[in-house]
């Protein structure tokens, strides 16, 4: 084989991935960024373009700050819990003698299932006064009808974005439990480890690059968190459980303005991006590499 | 600061699947002196890890009881029974550096953090692998890794230390070197060493003591001389040292059938070398193979039925037909049937 050929097959054996990388990745991130800088008229079928006004509309107004804060208080609430939720009824699961299918298929149930669909079950549940969650919780708290309260309304949508997420850490960080070498246990054993110091030292360090995948999953769809809210809220009330995905829904199918659609999907990547950077610092680095302290 | 090992009629059963269960270990009763290397020698799958594992306490016995000194630990746990175990895996902590993995256990202990240092660094310092305290396992090599599980071991003073084919993993020069290392170390440190191997060598050389296990039972123990001059069955014969057993010729044995005869192959000597006395074994065989061993070669000698092995001299000329002697005192007489020895 000349030195040619050798040089263009690994280049070669890439292209297919590589044309569906450009295709479906980094063009559509280019037209957004086009898109961001022109005025779209879906009608007229015209554009124009409009140099920065998107950006200058758009960033000022209350709409960008509320979703971005919306994102964010979801991205944190969703994430942590269910991480750690997930983590310890792993855990949980993990030490039962006997049952550990049925526990297992309990918790996957939530991830099984249309959320589109059990979202409109959690309305039921939430429903003012006579929902479940009101008979139960309003006699202790005080606190009642959850998704007509600006204040509750984000809270009710973690709820059920915590309640689909669990079942599927819980799922992933089964599988990684049940590949632990037992030969370190024995030693932590021996060595005079006890419940905590066993966790601490040998199944966190072990478990850390499923943590770093689970992190990555769970933010994900955190950020992209649109089915729940548009089952449940419809962003309301007044905008409060409006987060920058169902922002961009509204601002570009529903009253057509591409241009700012484009600045806040922009913002969006830029919160990806933060997240990406997050999983590459110190810690996480040690994690995904079976962690070391 | 050490003390005897006492294990008195150990069993063990492991609950297999579809209620089956296997009996691995069946009435183990040893000592294993204060101070010494007591050797369990036996071949794979016979019961050994299991029976360190249940002196360690990370498995439990059926039946029986494991005593330390005076005290009883048959259920005490593993951490409180003053025992240190090197794993035929390493079992260190891959997410841990070396010093790290060997000041664990006293970090465990609420040793301040200053000491835990400068005894981590002399345990460290016996095994020669005081340079890479600050690498990970992983960055180790294989005899490199079985030293840092050695030193963790050692870092607590234990007054028993157990040993799970420490150097099978190791290749052959590094394997005596450590043999003799290790035994060194004993000596220094005075731990009662229970140590598990399936090398025969390995257990000749180390021991004060030598455990022969055979399906989760003791077939013979003793000092490793007594257990190799007066081995009590065939099979004890066999595993060391590869003795020759076969069926006596009706001539030799005033009893007959139901006699295996054993010789040992270095006990054969050339018949034109010595004065043939009454009761000697005596061999007309014809060479069927012959492997040289450097100073010395074993004959492959047929005789009737039987191939008998025979160590002789390399430089013993090589005929077809060699006539090979065996002094009665070098005779072992088996009952065919028990392999159990019989008195000559
Ligand atoms: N947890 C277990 N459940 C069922 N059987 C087991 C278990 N652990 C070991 N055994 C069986 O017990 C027997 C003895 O195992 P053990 O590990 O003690 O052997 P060993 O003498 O250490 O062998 P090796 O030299 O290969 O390490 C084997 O037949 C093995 O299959
Ligand atoms: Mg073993």
């Amino acid at each position: 084989m000349s030195t040619r050929t050798a040089r263009l097959t690994p280049h070669l054996l890439l292209a297919p991935a590589t044309i569906c990388l450009v295709l479906f990745v980094a063009a559509p991130l280019v037209i957004v960024l086009v898109l961001a800088f022109f005025n779209l008229n879906l009608v007229t079928g015209t554009s124009s373009f409009v140099g920065g006004t998107n950006f200058a509309t758009e960033i000022p107004h209350p709409e960008f700050a509320r979703a971005l804060r919306n994102t964010l208080l979801y991205a944190v609430f969703t994430i942590g819990p269910s991480m750690v939720g997930g983590l310890l009824v792993a855990l949980l699961i993990h030490g039962l003698r006997r049952g550990q299918g049925f526990w297992r298929s309990l918790y996957f149930l939530p991830v099984a299932t249309t959320l589109v669909a059990m979202s409109s079950v959690w309305r039921w549940m939430f429903r003012a006064d006579t929902g479940v969650v009101d008979t139960v919780i309003a006699p202790i708290l005080g606190i009642h009808d959850w998704l007509s309260d600006p204040n509750l309304a984000l809270a009710a949508i973690t709820v059920v974005g915590n309640w689909h997420q669990i079942g599927l850490v819980a799922i992933l960080y089964l599988a990684a439990l049940g590949t632990l070498p037992q030969d370190q246990y024995d030693s932590a054993s021996l060595d005079g480890a006890g419940g905590w110091n066993r966790f601490w030292h040998v199944t966190w360090p072990a478990l850390g690059p499923t943590t770093i995948f689970v992190f990555i999953m769970t933010a994900g769809s955190a950020l992209q968190a649109y089915d729940v809210i548009a089952a449940m809220t419809q962003g309301g009330p007044l905008g409060s459980t409006e987060t920058l995905t169902f922002a961009i829904w509204n601002r570009g199918v529903h009253y057509f303005d591409i241009g700012r659609a484009a600045v806040l999907s922009l913002a969006l990547l830029v919160l990806s991006v933060a997240v990406t950077a997050i999983q590459r610092t110190g810690y996480a680095r040690r994690l995904e590499n079976g962690g070391s302290r | 600061m050490s003390a005897p090992v006492h294990i008195r009629a150990v069993e063990k059963t492991f609950e297999g699947a579809k209620r089956a269960s296997t009996r691995i270990l069946n009435e183990v009763t040893l000592t294993a002196p204060a101070g010494q290397i007591t050797t369990i020698l036996g071949e794979s799958g016979c019961g050994k890890t299991t029976l360190l594992r249940i002196v360690a306490g990370l498995e439990s016995a059926t039946g029986g009881s494991v005593h330390i000194g005076e005290r009883d630990v048959t259920s005490v746990h593993p951490s409180r029974r003053g025992v240190a175990m090197v794993f035929q895996n390493y079992g260190l902590y891959p997410a841990k550096t070396v010093g790290k993995n060997i000041e664990f256990p006293l970090k465990m202990a609420g040793v301040p953090i200053a000491q835990r240092h400068t005894r981590s660094l002399a345990a460290a310092r016996l095994l020669h692998i005081d340079h890479v305290m600050d690498r990970l396992p992983a960055q180790l090599s294989g005899g490199q890794r079985q030293r840092v599980g050695i030193a963790r071991a050692l870092a607590r003073d234990p007054e028993i230390l157990l040993m799970d084919e420490p150097l099978s993993n190791l290749d052959a020069q590094l394997r005596i070197e450590m043999r003799a290392e290790l035994v060194a170390m004993q000596r220094r440190i005075g731990s009662t060493m229970l140590y598990v191997t399936h090398d025969q060598t390995e257990a000749m050389t180390m021991s004060d003591r030598v455990v022969v296990m055979r399906g989760g039972h003791i077939e013979q123990q003793g000092t490793p001389e007594e257990v190799f001059r007066v081995p009590e069955t065939t099979y004890v014969a066999a595993f060391l040292g590869n003795m020759n057993l076969a069926p006596a010729p009706a001539s030799e044995t005033g009893a007959g059938a139901g006699i295996t005869l054993g010789v040992r192959p270095e006990h054969f000597l050339p018949a034109d070398r010595v004065a043939a006395e009454p009761g000697d074994l005596r061999i007309e065989g014809r060479v069927e193979f012959a492997e040289l061993l450097g100073t010395d070669r074993i004959l492959h000698l047929r005789a009737g039925n039987t191939l008998w092995r025979a160590r002789v001299d390399a430089a013993l000329p090589l005929h077809e037909e060699i006539t090979m002697v065996a002094r009665a005192a070098n005779l072992h007489r088996f009952d065919t049937e028990s392999g159990v020895r019989v008195a000559a």
